[in-house]
């Protein structure tokens, strides 16, 4: 019985202190976000070879060139991504000749998805960007409505161009944080 | 303060990601052609020309040569889409060509001098030399180099008709030609320059 009597003030003891301790709950808030990113992957570059781009009759051969066409593969994971394309003229290195074209122009499409951005190299500086949104695939790019300026013969020799299709992340969702 | 030093490590780790994602990227596409080098000739305005009779019919030149004017023959949009070109002509006289022998004081041939215009500032100017028995009729020779393309009417003038010793000629049918070369410059220094 006395044994009984000090477990139970043992038992009481410390069941009075318990209520004494306050409860305390540490909370971790674990935050983290995903950046707007457009990237291109292995293919981000490649060659269109035209070969040969004058016909019988020593001029501009259009369907030589407007067979130009070539694939980029590349993603863009924000919703306001936008893809835009800037066709640079194909030109050739000799001085122009009287009676003589050195320079073909065209309109240069990169179709992602149902985003199909255009541009004519007749005009300096890219074409207007289109909305891409989330996207992840193929990039085709076609040439379309060359020629050459005054429809002459043309040089001969080697002709160089080329067409930048540029992806854009923007921002699709709200502010981040500063930089420091 | 662990904890706040952890804060500030994963503050500095976010921000760069940011200043790296929002990049606009760009997918380079090459676009090579060439154009081969090409010369053309028009098509000759004559692509035959008859003398008619060579000989004169009377007075104290009958049976020589009868004065024979200048004949040209128009090339229209001719070119070469590629500098340093020249024009050759290979001219041969006009022979009969029945190839009987030659008397004395007569001749089978016709020698003429030929030219053509409006390529290198120095035109190919050729004459042939053929015997008065026929013998070594052709004549070959090229213009001056052109530096740069050029599209032109090329001209061919015929003009300086003779006969050997001026004899007279056997009777037949006299048969020439001409034929003109557009194209790269030979390696050799060109007649003319």
């Amino acid at each position: 019985m006395r044994k009984l009597l000090l477990l139970g003030s043992a038992a009481l003891a410390f069941g009075g202190a318990a209520p004494a301790l306050a409860q305390a709950t540490g909370e971790v808030d674990v935050n983290g976000f995903v950046d707007d990113r457009c990237q291109f992957t292995t293919l981000g570059d490649s060659v269109i070879e035209l070969g040969e781009i004058s016909g019988d009759d020593g001029k501009l051969d259009e369907a030589a060139v407007d067979a130009g066409t070539a694939t980029l593969q590349g993603w863009c994971n924000g919703s306001a991504s936008t893809i835009g394309v800037e066709a640079l003229p194909l030109l050739n290195a000799a001085s122009g000749a009287a009676s003589f074209d050195n320079r073909v122009d065209y309109r240069a499409t990169a179709t992602a998805g149902s985003a199909a951005p255009i541009d004519d190299s007749t005009d300096a500086g890219a074409g207007s960007d289109v909305a891409l949104g989330l996207f992840n695939g193929d990039i085709v790019v076609d040439i379309s409505n060359s020629a050459s300026p005054n429809d002459r013969l043309m040089v001969a020799g080697d002709y160089v161009g080329s067409i930048v299709v540029t992806l854009t992340p923007n921002t699709s969702f709200g502010e981040q944080p500063p930089a420091p | 303060m662990r904890s706040a030093c952890l804060a500030v490590a994963l503050l500095i780790s976010a921000s760069a990601g940011t200043a790296s994602a929002q990049t606009a990227i760009d997918g380079n596409v090459g676009v090579n052609a060439n154009v081969d080098g090409v010369c053309r000739l028009g098509p000759p305005s004559r692509p035959s020309v008859n003398l008619g009779d060579l000989s004169t019919g009377s007075g104290a030149r009958v049976g020589r040569l009868r004065d024979q004017l200048e004949i040209t023959v128009l090339l229209p949009d001719s070119y070469c889409n590629f500098g340093g070109t020249q024009v050759t002509i290979r001219a041969e006289a006009l022979v009969q060509q029945e190839g009987s022998a030659v008397p004395e004081g007569f001749a089978r041939a016709v020698n003429f001098t030929s030219t053509v215009t409006t390529w290198a500032t120095v035109p190919p100017l050729i004459t042939t030399a053929a015997g008065a028995d026929g013998a070594s009729p052709a004549a070959e020779g090229s213009g001056g180099v052109e530096p740069e393309a050029k599209l032109t009417d090329l001209t061919l003038a015929l003009s300086g008709f003779s006969v050997p010793s001026d004899a007279r000629l056997i009777p037949g049918n006299y048969r020439g030609q001409i034929t003109i070369t557009l194209g790269p410059a030979a390696t050799e220094t060109a007649q003319g320059e």
